[in-house]
């Protein structure tokens, strides 16, 4: 479906709600930036191409908006386009996050070292303009994937898991309790074969490399699904780029099959406990956790289903933190023109936690785990891993 | 999942709503497809200024026009709820905002004039507090202090068209303007939004009180655009009265409103407090519906999408600017169950040449019919889903555009419907 501009009444909600027109002056906001600027756009004139950058692609404004107008689409369609400089070196590297992560998790713990050494972090500051105030997960040597390998089979029914880079270079703890997890509820999960979904590139400028990795990942889910095994993703990122991005931003052919069988992990097991089918043999967790719902969770439109899920385990209170975004918006914090603009943005969140001195933050996504993490300093957790938690394992 | 009530919209009435019921002990869901219009509105809660084609004077009292409105429109949402409710739900709202800690001053049985950015007034009933002291009632010598770089907020054209209105004997106080230099905010622009921000930190207040105070002459009121802070404005305007030694006053802005912003923001947080859970952004909301029940909304068109049930709905959706119609060429409809709207085949009477006409737009007044007990019901006054309840915009022939009513109708309807969907078992 193409965005009509003209939906656009220009009620200005969407620069109410913007969060990085709220942190900078830089960026002129989503309605200049996206259906105005539409109308030069579609007469064959460029509108500056830093406005675009400074999206961080957050999807709040398509949320907000009463009238359903794509904003982030606009955004992105006019890079497609081909009105703005070529990205960077450094937008290259972040965009192929997937290669560094490949190559950091074999060179661990050497790559780790080298990380944490603060002239490393000052030439990646001033040689290539990645922040140095931002932490760098550490890698894993033993991947999710090779953990996975060296597992007993399970019986049970099918279930395709797309576990993204992130939990298998960074966080394979993540991928073992989503393992752990559905297996107790009596599913056999399999990795189909997967590259990095493409968001990163896209988000970057690199519409052709997102494609091709789409197309492969296209193809080895295709084949999943016609086997009639559902598919699940434990990133709403990943998830989101797999079911909405494939077909509006990239256009790959019969993409739009895949969404049919793509669930979020905590709106599968939820569907689970509507059918009767969950195990819900919860221990107590007598505590008070807080949880922030990703913005690509909410551009999923799937509601909030991990609160409802934790909701199921005894003595454990979820309080949700005022919506918005955190900042971080993948590779968007860690450049170095953005990094105050991505803290400022998620500002309402931190000081929310502070006030409130929360100690466990739950969050779907991984971006935002690390920016909550690391900006006030809480424990982060996906929801599965508290359930995992609750399962007593 | 299963709720007791889904309200569908997140305006003023959808709110409203949630809130009734959640108070009645219900478990609420709020869907909407986007923000709600109050960052469209003054923040302002009018009541009802004007009877369109009788006077052109507003209203001296809202409550003692209903009768004369009834006459006009027997089928008025206000007509409908009558008057105890609506003093009632109006109650109630106030009461609300003094435990969201965002006061409202004001009652129905009279009306205030406020002013405008452009020097006109405005007829309302119920205002935030800040506003209070810019009531055109008040006699005495008002200083107009804007910010230059603020397209929003002209204080000289203002100031010279309310002195305008004054030595017509109209509004009481006299006034004159000034202007800010420019201010730096960073880079970022001088909106609304950015100055209410920054009018937020206690800093930035001190530096504006010390610049603005020599400008102030003694015993002037000083009335400000209404920036005043976008999360803390009691804290705001009660700190520059102290540090000034003056009255001051909010003047609210064309949209984005931060006053219905900040009305938004805490009736959202309350709402949030109490467990009522709200989902924002649905751009597919598929109802599931049954012979004479609605059942609940699919969020998407895919078999895997979330299902939402509830026992009862109310339906908040809004006008055209909200979203709850639509039109095509020759058609008017409602966007989500596509219910019945009464519109005269002949586009030509949809509409009134004039677009400012006083007497107000015809398809303003177009919504979805409603009982005595706000459901929905068909052209022939059958109700068409037992559990459904309409409340706020979508109920046809109010027109809060003309009448300036829209906040009374929202929270009337609101809290009305909400309370009658928590009561369905």
């Amino acid at each position: 479906m193409k965005t009509n501009i003209d939906q656009c009444i220009k009620c200005s909600i969407c620069n109410a709600y913007c969060p990085v027109l709220k942190a900078t002056g830089l960026f002129p906001g989503p309605k200049l930036c996206g259906p105005d600027a539409e109308r030069f756009r579609l007469k064959g004139k460029t509108i500056p191409a830093e406005w675009l950058e400074f999206c961080d692609y957050c999807k709040i404004c398509e949320r907000v908006c009463p009238h359903n107008v794509r904003i982030p689409e606009l955004h992105i369609r006019s890079r497609i386009a081909g009105k703005t400089p070529k990205p960077s070196f450094r937008d290259w590297l972040l965009g192929h996050s997937y290669l560094l992560e490949k190559l950091g998790s074999w060179g661990t713990p050497v790559s780790n070292w080298i990380n944490r050494w603060a002239f490393f972090r000052w030439l990646l500051d001033r040689g290539l303009g990645i922040d140095h105030r931002i932490k760098m997960p550490p890698f894993h040597r033993r991947t999710f994937t090779r953990w996975f390998q060296t597992r007993k089979a399970f019986k049970g029914t099918s279930i395709a898991y797309f576990h993204g880079c992130y939990t298998n270079y960074i966080d394979p703890a993540l991928g073992r309790d989503m393992v752990e997890v559905l297996e107790k509820n009596g599913f056999r999960v399999i990795l189909p074969d997967q590259e990095c979904c493409g968001l990163p590139l896209i988000s970057n400028g690199f519409f052709a490399g997102a494609t091709r990795l789409g197309e492969k990942n296209l193809k080895s889910l295709r084949k999943v699904v016609e086997g009639g095994i559902e598919v699940i993703f434990s990133s709403p990122s990943c998830g989101m780029t797999i079911k909405q991005e494939y077909d509006s931003i990239l256009q790959i052919p019969g993409a739009s099959i895949l969404s049919e069988h793509l669930s979020e992990i905590s709106q599968f097991l939820l569907r689970q406990h509507e059918e009767g089918k969950l195990n819900t043999r919860f221990k107590r967790i007598s505590d008070t956790y807080y949880y922030h719902a990703p913005c690509h969770l909410r551009a999923l439109q799937v509601g909030l289903p991990a609160l409802d899920l934790l909701s199921l385990i005894p003595g454990l209170k979820v309080i949700e933190l005022p919506e918005g975004c955190c900042g971080l918006a993948g590779s968007y914090g860690f450049k170095r023109e953005k990094y105050a603009v991505a803290r400022e943005v998620g500002e309402e969140i931190f000081q929310a936690l502070r006030k409130r001195k929360a100690k466990v933050v739950i969050s779907d996504c991984e971006a935002c785990r690390m920016q909550i993490g690391s900006q006030t300093g809480v424990k982060t957790y996906h929801p599965v891993q508290i359930l995992h938690q609750a399962y007593g394992e | 999942m299963f709720y007791d009530v889904i309200v569908i919209g997140a305006g003023l009435a959808g709110l409203m709503a949630a809130e009734a019921a959640q108070r009645q002990g219900a478990r609420v869901l709020v869907l909407a497809r986007g923000m709600g219009s109050l960052a469209l509105t003054t923040g302002c809660i009018d009541g009802l200024g004007y009877i369109p084609g009788t006077s052109k004077a507003p209203l001296a009292s809202p409550l003692k026009a209903l009768s004369q409105l009834k006459e006009e429109h027997p089928h008025h949402p206000y007509a409908i709820v009558g008057q105890e409710r609506i003093l009632d739900a109006l109650d109630h709202f106030q009461e609300l905002c003094q435990v969201m800690d965002l006061p409202y001053t004001g009652t129905f049985k009279a009306n205030l004039l406020l002013p405008t950015p452009l020097g006109t007034y405005h007829p309302t009933c119920l205002v935030p507090e800040t506003m209070a002291q810019g009531t055109l009632s008040i006699p005495g010598s008002v200083l107009l202090l804007g910010f230059r770089g603020l397209k929003d907020f002209p204080p000289f054209l203002a100031a010279e068209n309310l002195n305008l209105l004054h030595s017509q004997g109209e509004v009481a106080p006299f006034f004159r303007a000034a202007a800010l230099d420019k201010l730096d905010l960073g880079g970022r622009a001088i909106n609304g939004l950015n100055l209410a921000q920054a009018f937020d930190s206690k800093d930035f207040r001190k530096e504006f009180a010390k610049k603005i105070k020599p400008t102030l002459r003694p015993g002037e009121r000083l009335g400000l655009p209404a920036v005043l802070g976008l999360h803390f404005p009691g804290e705001a305007w009660a700190e520059l009265r102290e540090m000034l030694n003056a009255e001051v006053f909010e003047i609210p802005l064309p949209p984005p409103s931060v006053p219905g912003i900040r009305l938004y923001r805490k009736l959202k947080m309350h709402l949030q407090e109490n467990g009522v859970r709200i989902f924002v952004g649905l751009s597919a909301l598929n109802p599931l519906k049954g012979p004479q029940n609605l059942n609940g909304f699919s969020l998407g068109r895919a078999k895997n999408s979330p299902i939402y049930r509830a026992k009862a709905f109310v339906l908040a959706t809004g006008k055209f600017v909200g979203g709850g119609l639509d039109s095509e060429r020759g058609r008017i409809f409602e966007t989500l169950l596509d219910l019945p709207v009464k519109y005269p085949k002949n586009r030509r009477e949809w509409f009134n040449p004039r677009l400012l006409n006083i007497a107000g737009q015809p398809f303003n007044r177009f919504g979805v019919e409603v009982n005595e007990h706000f459901q929905p019901v068909d052209t022939a006054g059958r109700v068409i889903y037992s559990n459904l309840f309409a409340a706020g915009g979508i109920i046809a022939h109010g027109d809060s555009m003309s009448e300036k009513s829209g906040g009374g109708v929202a929270i009337a309807t609101g809290y009305l419907a909400g309370k009658l969907a928590a009561g369905i078992k």
